[in-house]
C-alpha cells in the first residue's frame, strides 16, 4: 500500500464493519479481534491489486472478512471432531457445533437475550453459503442485491440459498421445541 | 410467517465498536510481516545464482549429449599394423 495514511482511512471506514462481521460468524469476542487484525493486514497486503472497477471497496472488505471468517471456522471445526473414528460413527460430525455458554457476543445484550443465542447457535451450524447469506441479508440488514454480489452469486441463487437456510432453522427450532 | 418473525429478532443484534488499539496491533503485525521478508539485495543475490547454476548444469548436459570424437587415425594405424583392439593381455 503505498502509505499508512491511506491505510488508515480504510481501516477507520471499516473496521466496524469487519469487526461485527465477523462477531456474526465467530460469536466469540477474542477470535473476532483476531480475525480483524488478519483481515485488514490483507487488505494492506493485496490492496494494490484490488480493482475499483469489479467491485466497491465495500464488496472487496466484505468478501476478505467473510472468507477468513470460513477458514476459521473450518479450522475450528476441524480440530474439534476427534478424528476417523467420529467421522464414522456420527452422522453429522461435519456440522460446526457451539455450546451456547461460549456464545460470547457483545451485541447480544438486549432482553431477548436467550432468544437470540439459540438462534446464532442454529446459525452457526448452517453450511458455509447459507450461513453467509443469512447473516448478510438478516444481520446486516444488506439488500438481496448487495448480498449477491458480495457472494459472487446471481440474486435468484440467494433467494434459494436463504429459502434453504430458513427451512433449516425451522427445522432446528422445532425439534429443540419437542425436547 | 413465525420464522420470519424470529429472524427479525436478529436486527435487535446491536453494532458493537471495534477494540482500542486494534489499529496499532495491525500496524505491527505489518511491520513484524515486513521485518520477516527478504531484502532485495538477498534476493537478486539467489536469482543470480540460481541462474548460474541452471547455466552450468545446460552446459554439462549439452556437452555430454554431443557426439564423442573419433579417433581414426588412430584406428588405421591399429588396423594397419594388425594391432589386437582388445585390452586382454592373453587371448587366443
Amino acid at each position: 500500500m503505498a502509505n499508512h495514511a491511506h491505510f488508515e482511512t480504510i481501516y477507520n471506514g471499516h473496521k466496524k464493519l469487519v469487526y461485527n462481521v465477523c462477531l456474526h460468524y465467530v460469536l466469540n469476542s477474542a477470535d473476532a479481534e483476531d480475525i480483524t487484525q488478519e483481515v485488514f493486514v490483507k487488505v494492506y497486503q493485496k490492496y494494490p491489486q484490488y480493482n475499483a472497477s469489479q467491485a466497491s471497496l465495500k464488496t472487496w472488505i466484505y468478501r476478505i472478512t467473510i472468507n477468513h471468517c470460513l477458514d476459521f471456522l473450518k479450522a475450528r471445526n476441524a480440530k474439534k471432531r476427534v478424528g476417523f473414528l467420529s467421522a464414522l460413527l456420527l452422522p453429522n460430525s461435519n456440522e460446526p457445533v457451539i455450546d451456547m455458554a461460549s456464545i460470547n457476543h457483545p451485541g447480544t445484550e438486549t432482553e431477548d437475550k436467550a432468544a437470540l443465542k439459540q438462534l446464532l447457535q442454529i446459525i452457526y451450524s448452517l453450511p458455509p453459503n447459507q450461513k453467509t447469506a443469512i447473516i448478510l441479508s438478516k444481520i446486516e440488514d444488506r439488500p438481496q442485491k448487495e448480498v449477491a454480489e458480495i457472494m459472487g452469486m446471481s440474486v435468484k441463487a440467494v433467494e434459494s440459498l436463504l429459502q434453504r437456510a430458513k427451512q433449516t432453522i425451522q427445522k432446528k427450532l422445532t425439534d429443540s421445541e419437542g425436547l | 410467517m413465525e420464522l420470519n418473525k424470529k429472524l427479525d429478532t436478529l436486527k435487535q443484534i446491536k453494532e458493537v465498536d471495534a477494540p482500542p488499539f486494534l489499529y496499532t496491533r495491525i500496524l505491527q503485525r505489518i511491520q513484524n510481516l515486513q521485518q520477516l521478508e527478504a531484502p532485495v539485495k538477498w534476493k537478486w543475490a539467489f536469482a543470480l545464482t540460481a541462474m548460474m547454476i541452471l547455466f552450468v548444469n545446460i552446459a554439462i548436459l549439452v556437452r555430454s549429449a554431443a557426439p564423442a570424437i573419433k579417433n581414426t587415425g588412430v584406428e588405421n594405424m591399429v588396423n594397419a599394423m594388425d594391432l589386437s583392439p582388445s585390452n586382454d593381455l592373453y587371448h587366443e
